[in-house]
Protein backbone atom coordinates (compact mmCIF):
# COMPACT_ATOMS: atom_id res chain seq x y z
CA UNK A 1 0.00 0.00 0.00
CA UNK A 2 1.47 3.36 -1.07
CA UNK A 3 1.57 6.30 1.32
CA UNK A 4 -0.12 8.51 -1.27
CA UNK A 5 -3.04 6.14 -1.90
CA UNK A 6 -5.04 7.88 0.83
CA UNK A 7 -4.95 11.14 -1.09
CA UNK A 8 -6.14 9.78 -4.40
CA UNK A 9 -9.79 10.84 -3.96
CA UNK A 10 -8.76 14.33 -2.92
CA UNK A 11 -6.38 14.37 -5.91
CA UNK A 12 -9.28 13.36 -8.15
CA UNK A 13 -11.35 16.24 -6.75
CA UNK A 14 -8.49 18.77 -7.05
CA UNK A 15 -8.70 19.39 -3.32
CA UNK A 16 -4.94 19.25 -2.67
CA UNK A 17 -2.62 22.22 -2.85
CA UNK A 18 -0.35 22.62 -5.85
CA UNK A 19 2.66 20.95 -4.24
CA UNK A 20 0.70 17.86 -3.21
CA UNK A 21 -0.96 17.64 -6.61
CA UNK A 22 2.40 17.66 -8.34
CA UNK A 23 3.74 15.03 -5.90
CA UNK A 24 0.81 12.68 -6.55
CA UNK A 25 1.13 13.21 -10.28
CA UNK A 26 4.78 12.16 -10.13
CA UNK A 27 3.92 9.16 -7.98
CA UNK A 28 1.22 7.99 -10.36
CA UNK A 29 3.70 7.92 -13.25
CA UNK A 30 5.65 5.19 -11.49
CA UNK A 31 2.89 3.31 -9.57
CA UNK A 32 0.57 1.10 -11.58
CA UNK A 33 -1.46 0.07 -8.51
CA UNK A 34 -2.33 3.68 -7.65
CA UNK A 35 -3.19 4.39 -11.29
CA UNK A 36 -5.59 1.42 -11.27
CA UNK A 37 -7.07 2.55 -7.98
CA UNK A 38 -7.47 6.10 -9.26
CA UNK A 39 -9.28 4.78 -12.35
CA UNK A 40 -11.61 2.77 -10.14
CA UNK A 41 -12.40 5.81 -7.99
CA UNK A 42 -13.02 7.87 -11.09
CA UNK A 43 -15.29 5.16 -12.51
CA UNK A 44 -17.26 4.94 -9.24
CA UNK A 45 -17.65 8.73 -9.18
CA UNK A 46 -18.90 8.75 -12.78
CA UNK A 47 -21.32 5.92 -12.04
CA UNK A 48 -22.67 7.78 -9.03
CA UNK A 49 -23.23 10.95 -11.10
CA UNK A 50 -24.94 8.90 -13.82
CA UNK A 51 -27.14 7.32 -11.18
CA UNK A 52 -28.10 10.79 -9.88
CA UNK A 53 -29.01 11.81 -13.43
CA UNK A 54 -31.12 8.67 -13.83
CA UNK A 55 -32.97 9.36 -10.55
CA UNK A 56 -33.64 12.92 -11.65
CA UNK A 57 -34.86 11.78 -15.08
CA UNK A 58 -37.09 9.12 -13.52
CA UNK A 59 -38.67 11.70 -11.21
CA UNK A 60 -39.08 14.10 -14.12
CA UNK A 61 -40.78 11.38 -16.19
CA UNK A 62 -43.06 10.49 -13.25
CA UNK A 63 -43.95 14.17 -12.88
CA UNK A 64 -44.76 14.48 -16.60
CA UNK A 65 -46.92 11.36 -16.49
CA UNK A 66 -48.88 12.59 -13.50
CA UNK A 67 -49.25 16.02 -15.11
CA UNK A 68 -50.89 14.48 -18.18
CA UNK A 69 -52.73 11.68 -16.40
CA UNK A 70 -54.93 13.97 -14.29
CA UNK A 71 -56.31 15.99 -17.25
CA UNK A 72 -56.82 12.84 -19.33
CA UNK A 73 -58.70 11.10 -16.52
CA UNK A 74 -60.72 14.25 -15.83
CA UNK A 75 -61.51 14.61 -19.54
CA UNK A 76 -62.59 10.99 -19.75
CA UNK A 77 -64.78 11.42 -16.67
CA UNK A 78 -66.42 14.55 -18.11
CA UNK A 79 -66.96 12.81 -21.46
CA UNK A 80 -68.49 9.78 -19.74
CA UNK A 81 -70.75 12.06 -17.70
CA UNK A 82 -71.84 13.94 -20.82
CA UNK A 83 -72.48 10.65 -22.64
CA UNK A 84 -74.53 9.40 -19.70
CA UNK A 85 -76.64 12.58 -19.70
CA UNK A 86 -77.21 12.32 -23.48
CA UNK A 87 -78.17 8.65 -23.18
CA UNK A 88 -80.53 9.47 -20.33
CA UNK A 89 -82.25 12.18 -22.39
CA UNK A 90 -82.47 9.92 -25.45
CA UNK A 91 -83.89 7.12 -23.34
CA UNK A 92 -86.53 9.50 -21.98
CA UNK A 93 -87.56 10.49 -25.53
CA UNK A 94 -87.75 6.87 -26.63
CA UNK A 95 -89.99 6.18 -23.67
CA UNK A 96 -92.28 9.07 -24.71
CA UNK A 97 -92.43 7.77 -28.28
CA UNK A 98 -93.36 4.37 -26.92
CA UNK A 99 -96.48 5.60 -25.05
CA UNK A 100 -99.75 4.20 -26.44
CA UNK A 101 -101.08 6.73 -28.95
CA UNK A 102 -104.77 7.12 -29.90
CA UNK A 103 -105.75 4.93 -32.80
CA UNK A 104 -106.11 7.10 -35.86
CA UNK A 105 -109.04 5.60 -37.72
CA UNK A 106 -109.00 8.30 -40.37
CA UNK A 107 -106.67 6.36 -42.56
CA UNK A 108 -108.75 3.24 -42.18
CA UNK A 109 -111.99 5.07 -43.00
CA UNK A 110 -110.41 6.80 -45.96
CA UNK A 111 -108.99 3.62 -47.38
CA UNK A 112 -112.33 1.86 -47.17
CA UNK A 113 -114.93 4.38 -48.33
CA UNK A 114 -114.58 8.11 -48.01
CA UNK A 115 -112.12 10.21 -49.99
CA UNK A 116 -108.98 10.83 -48.08
CA UNK A 117 -109.17 13.83 -45.82
CA UNK A 118 -105.62 13.43 -44.61
CA UNK A 119 -103.55 11.58 -47.15
CA UNK A 120 -100.49 9.80 -45.91
CA UNK A 121 -97.67 12.32 -45.66
CA UNK A 122 -95.58 12.54 -48.79
CA UNK A 123 -91.84 12.35 -48.45
CA UNK A 124 -90.77 15.82 -47.45
CA UNK A 125 -88.47 17.89 -49.57
CA UNK A 126 -87.28 21.34 -48.82
CA UNK A 127 -89.79 23.13 -51.10
CA UNK A 128 -92.74 21.08 -49.87
CA UNK A 129 -92.53 22.15 -46.26
CA UNK A 130 -95.28 24.61 -45.30
CA UNK A 131 -95.20 25.72 -41.73
CA UNK A 132 -98.24 27.56 -40.40
CA UNK A 133 -96.73 28.27 -37.04
CA UNK A 134 -93.87 27.33 -34.88
CA UNK A 135 -94.33 23.93 -33.37
CA UNK A 136 -95.23 24.10 -29.70
CA UNK A 137 -92.55 22.90 -27.28
CA UNK A 138 -92.71 19.24 -26.42
CA UNK A 139 -94.30 18.76 -23.06
CA UNK A 140 -92.64 16.12 -21.01
CA UNK A 141 -94.97 13.71 -19.33
CA UNK A 142 -94.35 11.12 -16.72
CA UNK A 143 -94.76 7.75 -18.33
CA UNK A 144 -97.42 5.71 -16.60
CA UNK A 145 -96.92 2.01 -16.35
CA UNK A 146 -100.70 1.42 -16.43
CA UNK A 147 -101.80 1.57 -20.10
CA UNK A 148 -104.11 4.46 -21.02
CA UNK A 149 -107.77 3.87 -21.78
CA UNK A 150 -108.22 2.70 -25.37
CA UNK A 151 -109.50 5.44 -27.67
CA UNK A 152 -110.46 5.54 -31.33
CA UNK A 153 -110.06 8.64 -33.43
CA UNK A 154 -112.39 8.94 -36.44
CA UNK A 155 -112.16 11.70 -39.04
CA UNK A 156 -115.59 12.73 -40.36
CA UNK A 157 -116.10 15.09 -43.34
CA UNK A 158 -117.95 18.24 -42.18
CA UNK A 159 -120.40 18.07 -45.12
CA UNK A 160 -121.70 14.73 -43.87
CA UNK A 161 -122.67 16.18 -40.46
CA UNK A 162 -123.62 19.81 -41.08
CA UNK A 163 -125.78 21.27 -43.84
CA UNK A 164 -123.90 22.52 -46.89
CA UNK A 165 -122.39 25.93 -46.33
CA UNK A 166 -122.61 25.77 -42.55
CA UNK A 167 -118.94 24.95 -42.23
CA UNK A 168 -116.28 26.84 -44.22
CA UNK A 169 -114.32 24.95 -46.84
CA UNK A 170 -111.29 23.12 -45.64
CA UNK A 171 -112.72 22.27 -42.23
CA UNK A 172 -113.24 18.74 -41.03
CA UNK A 173 -114.02 17.28 -37.66
CA UNK A 174 -112.29 14.55 -35.75
CA UNK A 175 -114.25 12.53 -33.29
CA UNK A 176 -112.44 11.09 -30.31
CA UNK A 177 -114.46 8.10 -29.20
CA UNK A 178 -113.75 6.06 -26.13
CA UNK A 179 -115.44 2.76 -25.50
CA UNK A 180 -116.55 1.01 -22.37
CA UNK A 181 -115.33 -2.58 -21.74
CA UNK A 182 -118.68 -3.91 -22.97
CA UNK A 183 -118.10 -2.30 -26.40
CA UNK A 184 -120.54 0.61 -26.08
CA UNK A 185 -119.38 4.14 -26.87
CA UNK A 186 -118.68 5.94 -23.66
CA UNK A 187 -117.65 9.35 -24.87
CA UNK A 188 -117.31 11.15 -28.19
CA UNK A 189 -115.72 14.52 -28.72
CA UNK A 190 -115.57 16.47 -32.01
CA UNK A 191 -112.49 18.49 -32.81
CA UNK A 192 -112.46 20.87 -35.83
CA UNK A 193 -109.44 20.71 -38.13
CA UNK A 194 -108.09 22.72 -41.01
CA UNK A 195 -107.52 19.88 -43.44
CA UNK A 196 -106.88 21.87 -46.61
CA UNK A 197 -103.70 23.45 -45.18
CA UNK A 198 -102.48 20.17 -43.85
CA UNK A 199 -102.66 18.46 -47.15
CA UNK A 200 -99.73 20.55 -48.24
CA UNK A 201 -99.66 19.33 -51.79
CA UNK A 202 -99.26 22.17 -54.31
CA UNK A 203 -102.36 22.72 -56.39
CA UNK A 204 -101.84 22.33 -60.11
CA UNK B 1 -25.69 63.95 -4.14
CA UNK B 2 -27.60 65.51 -1.30
CA UNK B 3 -27.27 64.16 2.16
CA UNK B 4 -30.90 63.08 2.63
CA UNK B 5 -30.99 60.99 -0.58
CA UNK B 6 -28.21 58.74 0.63
CA UNK B 7 -30.27 56.37 2.81
CA UNK B 8 -32.65 55.69 -0.06
CA UNK B 9 -30.09 55.39 -2.84
CA UNK B 10 -27.75 53.02 -1.09
CA UNK B 11 -30.22 50.20 -0.38
CA UNK B 12 -31.64 50.51 -3.90
CA UNK B 13 -28.24 50.24 -5.56
CA UNK B 14 -27.35 47.41 -3.22
CA UNK B 15 -30.61 45.66 -4.06
CA UNK B 16 -29.98 46.02 -7.81
CA UNK B 17 -26.48 44.59 -7.47
CA UNK B 18 -27.87 41.81 -5.27
CA UNK B 19 -30.50 40.98 -7.87
CA UNK B 20 -27.79 40.53 -10.52
CA UNK B 21 -25.84 38.22 -8.23
CA UNK B 22 -28.93 36.20 -7.39
CA UNK B 23 -29.77 35.88 -11.08
CA UNK B 24 -26.28 34.67 -11.90
CA UNK B 25 -26.35 32.18 -9.02
CA UNK B 26 -29.81 31.02 -10.04
CA UNK B 27 -28.59 30.25 -13.54
CA UNK B 28 -25.59 28.41 -12.21
CA UNK B 29 -27.12 26.48 -9.33
CA UNK B 30 -30.74 25.83 -10.22
CA UNK B 31 -30.19 22.55 -12.05
CA UNK B 32 -27.70 20.99 -9.61
CA UNK B 33 -29.88 22.13 -6.73
CA UNK B 34 -32.97 20.51 -8.25
CA UNK B 35 -31.07 17.30 -8.84
CA UNK B 36 -29.72 17.31 -5.29
CA UNK B 37 -33.20 17.79 -3.83
CA UNK B 38 -34.75 15.10 -6.02
CA UNK B 39 -31.95 12.72 -5.05
CA UNK B 40 -32.67 13.51 -1.39
CA UNK B 41 -36.16 12.12 -2.00
CA UNK B 42 -38.24 15.20 -2.81
CA UNK B 43 -40.72 15.11 -5.66
CA UNK B 44 -40.24 17.36 -8.65
CA UNK B 45 -42.89 19.81 -7.39
CA UNK B 46 -41.46 19.88 -3.89
CA UNK B 47 -37.96 20.45 -5.26
CA UNK B 48 -39.20 23.36 -7.39
CA UNK B 49 -40.86 24.90 -4.35
CA UNK B 50 -37.71 24.56 -2.28
CA UNK B 51 -35.55 26.08 -5.02
CA UNK B 52 -37.86 29.09 -5.26
CA UNK B 53 -37.83 29.55 -1.53
CA UNK B 54 -34.04 29.20 -1.38
CA UNK B 55 -33.45 31.90 -3.99
CA UNK B 56 -35.97 34.19 -2.32
CA UNK B 57 -34.03 33.81 0.91
CA UNK B 58 -30.79 34.32 -0.99
CA UNK B 59 -32.12 37.58 -2.39
CA UNK B 60 -33.04 38.76 1.11
CA UNK B 61 -29.69 37.57 2.43
CA UNK B 62 -27.68 39.47 -0.16
CA UNK B 63 -29.94 42.55 -0.02
CA UNK B 64 -29.49 42.76 3.72
CA UNK B 65 -25.72 42.62 3.30
CA UNK B 66 -25.24 39.03 4.46
CA UNK B 67 -21.91 37.21 4.16
CA UNK B 68 -21.09 35.95 0.67
CA UNK B 69 -17.75 34.26 1.13
CA UNK B 70 -19.21 30.75 0.76
CA UNK B 71 -22.46 31.54 -0.96
CA UNK B 72 -22.79 28.23 -2.85
CA UNK B 73 -22.44 26.33 0.40
CA UNK B 74 -24.99 28.71 1.96
CA UNK B 75 -27.49 28.00 -0.84
CA UNK B 76 -27.15 24.23 -0.48
CA UNK B 77 -27.34 24.45 3.32
CA UNK B 78 -30.67 26.31 3.13
CA UNK B 79 -31.94 23.81 0.54
CA UNK B 80 -30.77 20.90 2.68
CA UNK B 81 -32.57 22.27 5.75
CA UNK B 82 -35.74 22.90 3.74
CA UNK B 83 -35.62 19.31 2.48
CA UNK B 84 -35.16 18.06 6.05
CA UNK B 85 -38.25 20.04 7.08
CA UNK B 86 -40.24 17.99 4.59
CA UNK B 87 -39.65 14.88 6.64
CA UNK B 88 -42.06 12.66 4.74
CA UNK B 89 -40.16 13.06 1.51
CA UNK B 90 -36.74 13.20 3.11
CA UNK B 91 -37.21 9.79 4.69
CA UNK B 92 -37.33 8.13 1.26
CA UNK B 93 -33.86 6.78 0.85
CA UNK B 94 -31.76 7.58 -2.17
CA UNK B 95 -30.99 4.34 -3.96
CA UNK B 96 -34.45 2.88 -3.60
CA UNK B 97 -36.33 5.09 -5.99
CA UNK B 98 -35.02 3.85 -9.33
CA UNK B 99 -36.46 0.95 -11.30
CA UNK B 100 -33.33 -0.26 -13.03
CA UNK B 101 -35.17 -2.34 -15.62
CA UNK B 102 -37.18 0.64 -16.83
CA UNK B 103 -35.41 3.83 -15.84
CA UNK B 104 -31.66 3.25 -15.83
CA UNK B 105 -29.98 4.74 -18.90
CA UNK B 106 -28.33 1.53 -20.02
CA UNK B 107 -26.48 0.88 -23.25
CA UNK B 108 -28.83 -1.26 -25.34
CA UNK B 109 -26.58 -1.72 -28.34
CA UNK B 110 -26.22 -5.46 -27.63
CA UNK B 111 -28.17 -7.72 -25.28
CA UNK B 112 -24.99 -8.68 -23.40
CA UNK B 113 -24.04 -5.04 -22.90
CA UNK B 114 -27.54 -4.24 -21.66
CA UNK B 115 -27.49 -7.08 -19.12
CA UNK B 116 -24.05 -6.06 -17.87
CA UNK B 117 -25.07 -2.42 -17.48
CA UNK B 118 -28.24 -3.34 -15.61
CA UNK B 119 -26.23 -5.56 -13.31
CA UNK B 120 -23.79 -2.69 -12.71
CA UNK B 121 -26.68 -0.38 -11.77
CA UNK B 122 -28.11 -2.96 -9.39
CA UNK B 123 -24.79 -3.32 -7.62
CA UNK B 124 -24.41 0.44 -7.47
CA UNK B 125 -27.86 0.74 -5.91
CA UNK B 126 -27.01 -1.86 -3.31
CA UNK B 127 -23.77 -0.04 -2.54
CA UNK B 128 -25.55 3.32 -2.21
CA UNK B 129 -27.96 1.77 0.30
CA UNK B 130 -25.00 0.74 2.44
CA UNK B 131 -23.72 4.33 2.70
CA UNK B 132 -24.48 6.35 5.81
CA UNK B 133 -26.68 9.44 5.44
CA UNK B 134 -23.66 11.74 5.79
CA UNK B 135 -21.64 9.80 3.22
CA UNK B 136 -24.53 9.82 0.79
CA UNK B 137 -25.16 13.53 1.20
CA UNK B 138 -21.46 14.31 0.83
CA UNK B 139 -21.39 12.37 -2.45
CA UNK B 140 -24.57 14.06 -3.66
CA UNK B 141 -23.14 17.51 -2.99
CA UNK B 142 -19.86 16.48 -4.59
CA UNK B 143 -21.82 15.30 -7.65
CA UNK B 144 -23.50 18.72 -7.71
CA UNK B 145 -20.05 20.25 -8.21
CA UNK B 146 -19.41 21.60 -4.71
CA UNK B 147 -15.93 21.79 -3.24
CA UNK B 148 -15.16 20.20 0.12
CA UNK B 149 -15.32 23.59 1.84
CA UNK B 150 -18.77 24.23 0.39
CA UNK B 151 -19.97 20.75 1.33
CA UNK B 152 -18.76 21.43 4.86
CA UNK B 153 -20.75 24.69 4.95
CA UNK B 154 -23.87 22.93 3.64
CA UNK B 155 -23.71 20.03 6.08
CA UNK B 156 -22.11 21.81 9.01
CA UNK B 157 -18.88 19.79 8.91
CA UNK B 158 -15.19 20.63 8.78
CA UNK B 159 -13.44 20.52 5.42
CA UNK B 160 -11.06 17.73 6.46
CA UNK B 161 -14.00 15.68 7.77
CA UNK B 162 -15.69 16.11 4.41
CA UNK B 163 -12.52 14.88 2.67
CA UNK B 164 -12.39 11.79 4.87
CA UNK B 165 -16.10 11.10 4.43
CA UNK B 166 -15.95 11.43 0.65
CA UNK B 167 -12.93 9.16 0.46
CA UNK B 168 -14.57 6.53 2.67
CA UNK B 169 -17.78 6.68 0.59
CA UNK B 170 -15.95 6.36 -2.72
CA UNK B 171 -13.95 3.41 -1.42
CA UNK B 172 -17.17 1.72 -0.28
CA UNK B 173 -18.73 2.21 -3.68
CA UNK B 174 -15.63 0.88 -5.42
CA UNK B 175 -15.47 -2.20 -3.21
CA UNK B 176 -19.14 -3.05 -3.31
CA UNK B 177 -19.57 -2.39 -6.99
CA UNK B 178 -16.26 -4.03 -7.85
CA UNK B 179 -16.06 -1.39 -10.57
Amino acid sequence: MCNDSGKLVAFLDHELDDGEMAGIRRHLEGCADCRTQLNQYESASTSFRTYCDAVEMAEHARHERSRWTVPVISGAAVTALAAAVVLLLLGHRVEKAGTPAPINAAAAVASESAPALEPPPAPRTSHQVHRLHVAPPVQTRVVELVPAEPAIEIAIPADSVFPPGAVPDGFAFTADVSFAPDGSARQMRLRPRLVSFQKGAPQP
Amino acid sequence: MSGDSLPITLPLSRMAAGACEVTALYRELRKPLLRYLVCLGLSNDEAQDVVQDVFLRLHRHISSGGAQDNIRGWVFRVAHNQARNRQGSYQRRFGESLDVDKQAPVDKSTPERMVLEKERYRRLEQAIRLLTDTERECLLLRAAGLRYREIGEALGMGTSTVGDTVERAIKKLTEKCNV
